[in-house]
């Protein structure tokens, strides 16, 4: 599908269709370092280091550094020089964003930024800024590390055993696994 | 053992549209007793090898990602407007993602039009199947699937999730909440091994703990020598004779070319939105409005079950994704009771999903510190997942695209839902409960989950006692043509409250009893 159909809000589907080509566009920039992973230089569309900021200032977490941003703002620059459609979507974003944050997107206080991107809600630039992170950031092994998300388990067994249990703040429920069998209220 | 294969001339052949839990059971079944059967199956065969402990991936290998459209004023049409359904298209079928909860349904659920009274627009009806009749196989389903707290099967083990759940629903007094009813094994059983907690339960069970016919049902066909499973075969239409019986279908394989089965008996369970459309796309001079459906009924009266999600944030860790998905349920809110506002029920169950699919489809317009202070305090969630009774109404229904057409020249499926005033304050009542009990345990925010993509599909060809009334009879056997069976959730007439997959085991069992009963 073309960045023009993409729903104003994201359809799974679609962003999976889409996710192929993202991901290459990663796997192509990722050793990169913002901003030599942008080819573009055109201002008019925003550098990478412009939307690695808005990202940021989108998906806000505290705790990652700024340098995680930069996977999905370099595949969104990357997109923009294979798909004349996203490429568009992202000068008329960026005009819009920067416009409204008093035009210098990085000098813009915090609550600049976000009475911006409200405005950009429910619009084809907004599910594409989504669904781009969305499919890079969260999809990025050290941000699952830094949120406390273990991703695969069969590497170490699974978790069956006595330490499948760790919530020790609560009490056990009262009743337990084995029999004798008490039905659950189906019966 | 030489892989068996019929003669596409073979005419005695039953063949089955489907490998999933419907397909692969009557599949087996009737190989059990004798019948020789080819099985065409949309997907490839993978192997718990192939699995991948990935949302992300998993969701790329093992889903229907044929574009279908969504309509109506449910918020999927807005969410994920060319996937109403997360379905999965491989041997083994939607048992591949299942979450494993496996219920029997209710007295009342089976009575809705004598139960809930009338309501506008709703086409309510009582399944023609009896309970007492229904729960000799669903025992027999238990059995063959190893249903965790039946046939003195052990529970399985608490996890943190649903240690928290349970904590909580207690606390606000509820008091039928149980971590059973898994067809999970809790200990190794019929060859396979006990659950290893991997909690990656809808990406296909990489240690095969989990029921999937494409391990179960699949390998115990095939050692009949009496089975011929076709992967990468799509059945794109079925042909009938000069009487009106059907006689053969037509397939495309993975290379694109199209073979014609001969058929004695042709079987459907290909998921309540390719069943219908497979039937309406096999229109004909003497069905001009698709095979099986004089009655007008075939796609209509679509059921999704109601879905929502409430994510906790405690302060203390959880680690919800340490265990199986499904952790247990809350049984107390699908009690018959319209004191509540509405009918029918809904039961909470302990869910949780990794940091991927939180973002992805939890809350599909999620931005801000709103959403993302709980994807990073992700180890610090506590799920709880709906699983609601909605409504049949006739103008729900899956329907053929009037132009839009796949690679093969089949038009595309709509399906159309417009959610009830009942569906909605029903889901209302589950945001209420579901977030008092996780505040009970310990919750200092919760965020409310937007419904996703059904999966539990159902009703687009309803069974019924009279003919003008629906599609099938109790056996699944269509009305109007008596070799021409539905052998999946597209035949319940109403939804309940339950998870759809062990009573699609049972009728699909029965149903394999009366075709040999019935088939010399």
């Amino acid at each position: 599908m073309s960045i023009a159909d993409t729903p104003s809000a994201m359809s799974f589907a679609a962003t999976l269709e889409r996710r192929e080509f993202l991901v290459a566009a990663v796997i192509a920039t990722a050793s990169a370092l913002v901003p030599q992973i942008a080819r573009s230089n055109d201002a008019a569309i925003g550098t990478a280091a412009d939307w690695q900021n808005v990202l940021q200032a989108m998906f806000p977490h505290p705790m990652l550094d700024a340098n995680f941003y930069g996977v999905p703002a370099g595949a969104l620059i990357a997109s923009a020089d294979k798909d004349p459609a996203t490429r568009e979507l992202l000068a008329h974003g960026w005009r819009r964003l920067s416009g409204e944050a008093g035009g210098d997107w990085s000098g813009a206080n915090a609550a600049s930024k976000h009475a911006a991107l409200t405005g950009i809600v429910g619009t084809p630039l907004f599910g594409l800024l989504r669904q781009t992170t969305v499919f890079t950031l969260y999809a990025n092994p050290d941000v699952w590390k830094a949120f406390g998300y273990d991703g695969d388990a069969w590497h170490i067994g699974g978790y069956a055993g006595d330490a499948l249990v760790t919530v020790d703040w609560l009490p056990d429920p009262p009743v337990n696994s084995g029999p004798p069998v008490k039905t659950g209220g189906t019966k | 053992m030489a892989e068996t294969r019929f003669a596409l001339n073979d005419g005695s052949v039953a063949v089955v549209i489907g490998s999933g839990a419907g397909g692969a059971t009557l599949a087996n079944e009737l190989c059990q007793r004798g019948k020789k059967v080819v099985c065409l199956e949309a997907g490839p065969r993978l192997s718990v090898a192939d699995y991948r402990n990935d949302e992300f991936f998993a969701f790329q290998q093992l889903t229907w990602l044929d574009r279908r459209i969504a309509t109506g004023n449910w918020s999927v049409a807005n969410t994920a407007p060319t996937m109403p359904a997360y379905t999965v298209k491989a041997v083994g079928g939607t048992t591949n993602h299942w979450g494993a909860l496996a219920f029997r349904m209710q007295r009342h659920e089976l009575e809705a039009r004598d139960r809930y009274g009338t309501l506008p627009g709703v086409a309510l009806a009582n399944w023609p199947v009896k309970w007492a009749e229904l729960r000799r196989y669903w025992l027999r389903a238990e059995s063959r699937m190893g249903v965790t707290g039946t046939h003195g099967i052990p529970w399985l083990p608490v996890t943190n999730n649903y240690k928290v759940v349970d904590f909580g629903a207690r606390e606000v007094g509820y008091r039928r909440v149980a971590n059973d009813r898994h067809a999970i094994n809790s200990q190794s059983r019929n060859g396979r091994p006990a659950c290893m907690q991997l909690g990656f339960c809808g990406q296909g069970c990489k240690s095969s703990a989990k029921w999937c016919t494409l391990y179960t049902e699949v390998p115990q066909a095939e050692e009949t020598g009496r089975f011929d499973l076709r992967p990468r075969c799509t059945a794109l239409r079925i042909e009938h004779d000069a009487t009106g019986r059907v006689n053969a279908v037509l397939y495309v394989d993975a290379d694109g070319n199209q073979h014609l089965q001969k058929a004695a008996l042709v079987a459907i369970a290909a998921n309540a939105i390719e069943t219908p459309r497979l039937l309406l796309h096999s229109a004909s001079s003497k069905y001009p409005k698709g095979l099986a459906n004089g009655s007008d009924w075939v796609g209509r009266s679509y059921l999704k079950h109601i879905n929502a999600s409430a994510w906790g944030l405690f302060e203390k860790p959880v680690h919800m994704n340490h265990g199986v998905t499904m952790g247990g349920t809350i049984y107390d809110e699908a009690r018959f009771d319209v004191s509540r506002g509405f009918v029918g029920g809904y039961l909470l169950q302990a869910c949780q999903v990794g940091v991927p699919f939180l973002a992805a489809v939890i809350k599909p317009d999620g931005w801000g510190r709103d959403f993302t202070q709980y994807l990073e305090q992700y180890d610090h969630l506590a799920g709880i997942w709906m699983n609601g009774e909605d409504l049949p109404q006739r103008d729900n229904r899956v329907s053929l695209h009037g132009t839009d057409k796949d690679a093969n020249g089949v038009p595309i499926p709509v399906v159309h839902v417009d959610e009830h005033a009942n569906d909605i304050a029903m889901r209302k009542h589950f945001y209420e409960r579901a977030e008092m009990v996780l505040r009970a345990a310990g919750a200092r925010s919760v965020m409310r989950g937007t419904p996703v993509s059904a999966s539990h599909n159902m009703g687009t060809c309803r069974m019924s006692v009279r003919p003008e009334d629906g599609v099938t009879n109790s056996f699944g056997r269509s009305h109007e043509i008596d070799n021409l069976f539905i052998s999946d959730g597209s035949v319940f007439p109403t939804s309940s409250a339950q998870n759809p997959t062990l009573t699609i085991v049972a009728l699909a069992i029965r149903q394999a009893e009366h075709i040999v009963r019935t088939f010399r």
